[in-house]
């Protein structure tokens, strides 16, 4: 790394349990009407879920990503604005509400433009042949808040600064200049740029709700129930017992070498069929397209669900499966304060 | 509205302590959480300076006040409870209150649900397509010519025309539908109590869009049925039988999963792999509409393995009575005994070697179908009888004609219709089988095939032999509801201070009436719910002016000769025979008497939208009528079509209660926010307002009174004093109305609009009055623990509201006899349209609740600003049609351009699509709704038979859509926009 970091006192983390994720995307509906309705970020989505396989948001993101080998720099590529982002596409209600009869044409609405690409495009597109191992899953990303952020690392003018008292990674919005080499350095393509205020912008982990002990939006207005927040280091959250002590959730691309923040269940799923229709016993999802994702580690991962879950099967207990139920939704969340909803 | 607890001067302190980890950790954080404990305490949460660059984020997340909303009358099936954050007078967002409980240990809470559609109401509040002022066409219908106008010359006309209408082709011309969006609160009541005091049509609409569960009402005698969603997580085997929640049920869907966790087996029978077969355990990817070939292997595969519930199915089911082997139907007292009742049925006693009266049957004795101890009638054999005239003849127990229709559903039979392999069934069937608690979720969407109902009524059977429906845990889901009474009363008495159903009955029935209901009672001949049933059946039959939507489509949409041509082949007489007998039995309801409707007031909802042949539609009903309202917060294309549009209030503008599907078993509140936007007004208001210039304009044209619909007399003299309650309610009285519903329902004893102002929610305290369609069957559930239904026959041995008092298996019917349809069985899905490769399947949509939010720009970004049919992509390709081109789809209805979408997920075969597009987001603007006719059983025509009985909200003719075929051909791209659109000009969002 170009500068030293220093280890925050605590790491607010997040762990997304991917077998309860539903793809309706309120996570990013949440996000992004907290966030960034303004013109300059108008398309783009700290929160965003994707449809995997497939090409995501930004397009091919981790194709035209920073760094890709620990510690080595190498410069990525500022995804274009409609290619790959997807320009916030403005409609035609009007005219088709209120129509000029005399042109004797009916418009319809539609997007301004020809749009090719956009957030979720490639909405449950997926892969493979039906119906033995067509396969998809929804993937919702947002900033790993990196324990050595690729992009801290890449800004000329040290904009980019981990908060001491919970690790999220902020962008000064006083300091940037807009130069945008976070944007090109984040292998996770989580750095987007504001073209009016010409600064950089990115997910701040809800950093005002996070003060006041509230788990970000996009994690507390999760129907799925799929997120938990909390700190790394507590022991008694669920961050700590889903990541270190069951060793279920695991980053993605840890090959990144920056030390994620944000952690994924792998997900299961139904098994392939032969030609006859018969099962193979073998997961739709390729278990080598997840190592891709997860690294090594996502087999021992999905190994521990699975014999988890055979233990409730036989009636017997398991803490596992207990917190992944989240049978008390509060404790999904373990932050600072006080944080029991009560009506 | 409740304002915020955090308190600006907790905000500033914490600001200041950021640098400060241990300040954080211990600064008493402003409890956001408790906000409402101390709610009058201050004027919410704003940063009063800006420190640093950090304080603009801050500030984004602040507010002046948070009211509790929901969306009052969105047609979502479920209800989830929402803080709405109010700053500078707008709803800047909304975030789920996420106060809900668990209802028993060891079972997980519902919070915080919510979607993505509630998480952005405030962008359809404010968004382009939101009405604002009254408007009036200025050029011929569907110009797009508007004049705006104010609201008392709009009252002004709408009340002088409705007057010369209703005096030239009677009151009963004035035709509103059901919605679908409806609320339980003052909008609706304010819309459906000028509708029932002005004597028009009201026409139910849950078959016409598909929605109505007929296979749940021949077997279990309701159409809605079903507990609280996490009920789900009880069960060890759970089937998600067509049904989506992934996408259509995104609130509870969790439940789902977590069950997964908990043990059970998940699977997922479903053509597409949806999104929630991605998280199945077995998906059964099946043909299309061959569900029941499946369930016909799995009940033989039950019976056969010995896993039949025996105790159950003699007590609960219909297997053990007999029925004729010379003519099919039931062996009946009559046939016994001279003057015997026709509505007493048998089963065997072997020890006497006669048939014994079956208990509970309608006629019987005893109105509960508990068997005498020690009595175990057989299901299987044949037995000898002697008529009244000497006559010998054989019966056999339902379960004897049942098993033999099972015989030939072997696995390898089911794999052949099914298009799955043995192994798959086999393993299904045995875990179906192998069960202790098996669960089949079918929702609404489980209705859109004309054979539906069979689909429906073999599942059900599965479950029946497994003695799992009305048992914790296990069942049915097909979406219960909970009875809010007041509403019925509010909306359909002029009286203040009746309560409940039977409240409302005492105030509409005859003497006569009322006198045999307190015989019926007293002499124990009938159960209090059976009188109330009873009565309420009596009262729609004899008083209220009712219909549904595709009967008056039947007699004047011209689409009898649709049907005649597309079921030639599937029924043994031709559809127009089946119509006409219904017409001429007074089954089907024929209103409006003189003919098509000439009024309507369209109710937020989109009539145009959603009906099917929709050219046909606009030509034989829409044009021929004379006035068209539509009172709106949204431009649809119904608005669009129609002569007035008027800004309705939406759903943060006024009071409002959300209807609730049993899933979640509190009521929801909505509060007023922020006023009404623009000039908009709630409908509650609008009708006060225009039965109130209707009842001047009566009074001076000493305005004759109209006969209603033949029923009941229906004087405008005094329209407004009974809309009114006779002046109870002033036209500003939503919020006194929400409370007077609340009062008067037995869900919500003790719950009050102040209360739900701080909290948004209550737990409901009971079922309500388990009479009619909204019945959930369970009289024990005070609002504690999981929500169980159908208990009162499974454990209060009360008989079911059916025929034969049973789980039906057996429909005796002279029609279904001849149809061969007295078991439940499978029939080939007919091929609508033509017969052509694909067959057009739809699904509700993720991301709209219907056609609301589905021009919303922000939304739209998230798919692909255009409406797309799903195709397999190795299907479009060999049609050499690219992911995103438009293409033609087109069947003997015509052919409509649409986009392509490519989806792994799609069976070969099958064009699916997520609904409720507006027509005007297509080429033209004409949608797929153009090429579907929709197929209306003629078997549901049916009438004369307990459940068979045409009534609101749980027996009548419906419309399928997914029979439809349609083919799909490449099209020049550039040729689209030339020929169909001028370059579009950008809109604000």
């Amino acid at each position: 790394m170009k500068y030293a970091i220093e280890k925050p006192a605590r790491q607010v983390a997040m762990v997304m349990d991917l077998n309860k994720c539903l793809g309706c995307q309120t996570c990013t509906v949440a996000c992004k009407k907290m966030w960034n309705t303004d013109g300059g970020t108008d398309y783009s989505y700290w929160n965003n879920v994707e449809t995997l396989p497939g090409k995501g948001f930004p397009k091919q993101w981790d194709e035209i990503g920073g760094r890709t080998d620990q510690g080595a720099v190498k410069r990525g590529k500022i995804p274009n604005l409609d290619s790959e982002y997807g320009r916030a596409w403005s409609f035609n209600h009007k005219a088709v509400i209120a129509t000029d009869a005399a042109s004797g044409k009916k418009e319809w609405l539609k997007p301004k433009g020809k749009p090719d690409w956009g957030p979720n495009w490639d909405e449950d597109e997926g892969t493979g042949t039906y119906p033995e191992d067509n396969h998809y899953f929804y993937m919702p990303r947002l900033c790993n808040h990196c324990t050595e952020p690729a992009c801290l690392d890449a800004c000329p003018r040290q904009s980019i600064y981990k908060r001491e008292q919970d690790g999220i990674v902020l962008v000064d919005q006083d300091k940037c200049h807009g130069y945008r080499f976070c944007v090109e350095a984040c292998p996770y393509k989580k750095v987007y740029y504001d073209y009016q205020r010409q600064v950089a912008a990115k997910c701040i982990f809800c950093m005002p709700r996070i003060e006041e002990g509230v788990a970000p939006a996009c994690a507390r207005q999760c129907p799925g129930r799929l997120r938990f927040v909390g700190y790394r280091e507590d022991q008694e959250g669920p961050i700590w017992k889903l990541v270190d002590k069951w060793k279920v959730a695991i980053p993605l691309h840890p090959e990144y070498g920056l030390g994620a923040n944000v952690f994924y269940v792998p997900p299961m799923s139904p098994e392939k069929f032969d030609s006859q229709g018969n099962g193979t016993g073998e997961p739709r999802i390729p278990t080598a397209y997840l190592e891709q994702l997860f690294g090594p580690d996502v087999h021992k991962a999905l190994a521990t669900v699975n014999a988890e879950r055979d233990k409730r099967k036989r009636g017997e207990p398991s803490e596992l499966m207990d917190i992944l139920v989240a049978y008390d939704w509060n404790e999904n969340f373990k932050l600072d304060g006080a944080v029991r909803e009560v009506i | 509205m409740v304002s915020s607890t955090d308190s600006s001067l907790t905000r500033r302190r914490f600001i200041r302590a950021t640098g400060s980890i241990g300040l954080v950790a211990g600064s008493g954080l402003p409890l956001f959480h408790f906000r409402q404990a101390n709610a009058a305490d201050n004027e919410g949460q704003t940063p009063q300076k800006l420190g640093s660059w950090e304080d603009l984020y801050r500030q984004r997340w602040s507010w002046d006040y948070i009211a509790k909303g929901s969306h009052g009358w969105v047609n979502c099936r479920s209800a989830c409870e929402w803080d709405l954050y109010v700053k500078d007078g707008i709803v800047v967002r909304e975030e789920q209150t996420a106060t809900y409980e668990a209802s028993e240990p060891g079972v997980p809470d519902f919070n915080p649900r919510g979607c993505q559609k509630g998480a952005c109401y405030t962008d359809v509040m404010y968004g382009p397509s939101r009405t604002s002022v009254p408007l009036k066409r200025a050029g011929e219908r569907g110009s797009g010519q508007w004049q705006r106008i104010s609201w008392d010359q709009a009252i002004d006309e709408i009340a002088h025309k409705m007057i010369d209408i209703a005096s030239e082709h009677g009151a009963d011309t004035h035709y509103t539908d059901l919605g679908p969006n409806f609320d339980f609160g003052a909008t609706t009541m304010g819309r459906f109590k000028f509708l029932h005091m002005s004597g028009g049509t009201f026409a139910d609409n849950w078959a016409e869009i598909g929605d109505l569960n007929i296979g749940a009402t021949m077997t279990m005698g309701a159409a809605h049925v079903g507990g609280s969603s996490d009920e789900w997580f009880l069960s060890d085997f759970i089937v998600v039988w067509m049904m989506n929640p992934s996408v259509t049920q995104i609130a509870d869907a969790h439940f789902l999963y977590e069950a997964k966790y908990n043990g059970s087996e998940l699977v997922v029978v479903d053509p597409q792999y949806s999104a929630t077969a991605t998280h199945a355990d077995q998906w059964l990817p099946l043909r299309s509409a061959t569900d029941a070939a499946l369930a016909m292997a799995t009940a033989r595969h039950i019976w056969d393995s010995g896993k039949i519930d025996m105790p159950y199915v003699r007590e609960q089911t219909d297997l053990p009575i007999l029925v004729r082997l010379d003519d099919g139907r039931f062996l009946r007292e009559a046939d016994l005994v001279e003057g015997g009742r026709r509505k007493l049925l048998y089963m065997w006693d072997s020890v006497t070697a006669q048939p014994v009266e079956a208990p509970g049957t309608q006629e019987s004795e005893s109105n509960l179908i508990r068997l005498p101890d020690g009595f175990e009638p057989p299901i299987e054999g044949n037995f000898q009888v002697t008529l009244k005239d000497g006559e010998q003849i054989l019966v056999a127990p339902v379960g004897s004609l049942l098993k033999e229709s099972l015989e030939p559903w072997t696995f390898e039979a089911a794999a052949e219709v099914t298009g799955l392999s043995v192994e798959q069934i086999q393993r299904f069937a045995e875990g179906f089988a192998n069960a202790e608690r098996p669960m089949v979720l079918s929702s609404w969407g489980a209705n859109r095939y004309v054979h539906s109902d069979l689909m429906n009524r073999a599942k059900l059977l599965c479950l029946s032999l497994k003695g799992a429906i009305g048992k914790k845990g296990a069942g049915y889901q097909g979406c219960g509801w909970v009875d809010l009474g007041g509403f019925g009363t509010e909306m359909q008495v002029e009286h203040e201070g009746l309560r409940g159903k039977r409240g409302m009955m005492l105030n509409l029935l005859s003497p006569g009436d009322l006198w045999d209901m307190t015989l019926d009672i007293m002499l124990k001949r009938k159960t209090q719910e059976e009188v109330t049933r009873d009565g309420e059946r009596k009262y729609e039959k004899d008083i209220l002016c009712a219909t549904n939507v595709t009967s008056i489509d039947l007699h004047s949409q011209d689409i009898v000769p649709d049907m005649d041509r597309e079921l030639k082949n599937d029924y043994p007489r031709p559809f127009s025979e089946y119509f006409d007998e219904s017409v001429a039995k007074g089954w089907d309801r024929n209103l409006p008497r003189s003919g098509s409707p000439k009024i309507f007031f369209s109710g937020g909802s989109n009539l145009i939208r959603r009906t099917n042949n929709t050219q046909k539609f606009i030509d034989n009903i829409w044009n021929k009528m004379e006035l068209i309202v539509d009172l709106n917060p949204k431009f649809s294309y119904t608005a669009m079509q129609s002569d007035y549009i008027l800004p309705a209030a939406g759903y943060y503008e006024k009071s409002g209660i959300k209807y609730s599907m049993s899933y979640i078993p509190y009521v929801h509140y909505c509060d007023a926010a922020v006023p009404p936007l623009g000039e908009s007004k709630d409908e509650y208001e609008f009708y006060w307002l225009l039965s109130k210039r209707i009842e001047e304009l009566a009074i001076e044209q000493d305005l004759p009174e109209f006969d209603g619909c033949g029923k009941m007399p229906s004087d405008w003299k005094t329209l407004n004093q009974r809309y009114s309650s006779h002046g109870h309610f002033g036209p500003g009285d939503a919020e006194k109305v929400s409370d007077a519903i609340l009062a008067g329902s037995h869900s919500t004893e003790g719950v009050t609009v102040e209360q739900l102002k701080k909290t948004g929610i209550a737990k409901y305290t009971s079922t309500g009055d388990n009479v009619g369609p909204t019945a959930l069957y369970n009289p024990d559930w005070k609002g504690d623990g999981v929500l169980t239904t159908m208990t009162q026959f499974t454990e209060h041995k009360d008989h079911w509201p059916t025929y034969s008092g049973r789980l039906t298996t057996y429909i005796d019917h002279p029609w279904f006899i001849e149809a061969r349809e007295t078991m439940p069985t499978h029939k080939e899905s007919p091929k609508a349209g033509g017969d052509l490769p694909f067959q057009l399947v739809s699904c509700h949509s993720r991301w709209s609740v219907h056609s609301t939010w589905r021009d919303t720009p922000l939304l739209l970004r998230m798919q692909r600003g255009e409406p797309v049919m799903y195709l397999n992509p190795k299907e479009a390709k060999q049609l050499d049609i690219a992911d995103h081109d438009y293409a033609e789809l087109y069947n003997d209805y015509g052919a409509v351009t649409m986009r392509i979408k490519y989806s792994t997920m799609v069976r070969p075969g099958v064009a699916y699509y997520f609904h409720a597009w507006e027509p005007h987001q297509f080429p033209n603007h004409e949608s797929y709704k153009w090429l579907i006719p929709g197929l209306v059983n003629p078997l549901h025509l049916s009438g004369d038979y307990y459940q068979l009985e045409h009534g609101v909200n749980k027996y009548q003719p419906g419309t399928a859509v997914q029979d439809t075929r349609i083919g799909i051909r490449v099209i020049d791209q550039a040729s689209v926009d030339s020929t169909h659109s001028t370059t579009p000009a950008e809109t604000q969002s």
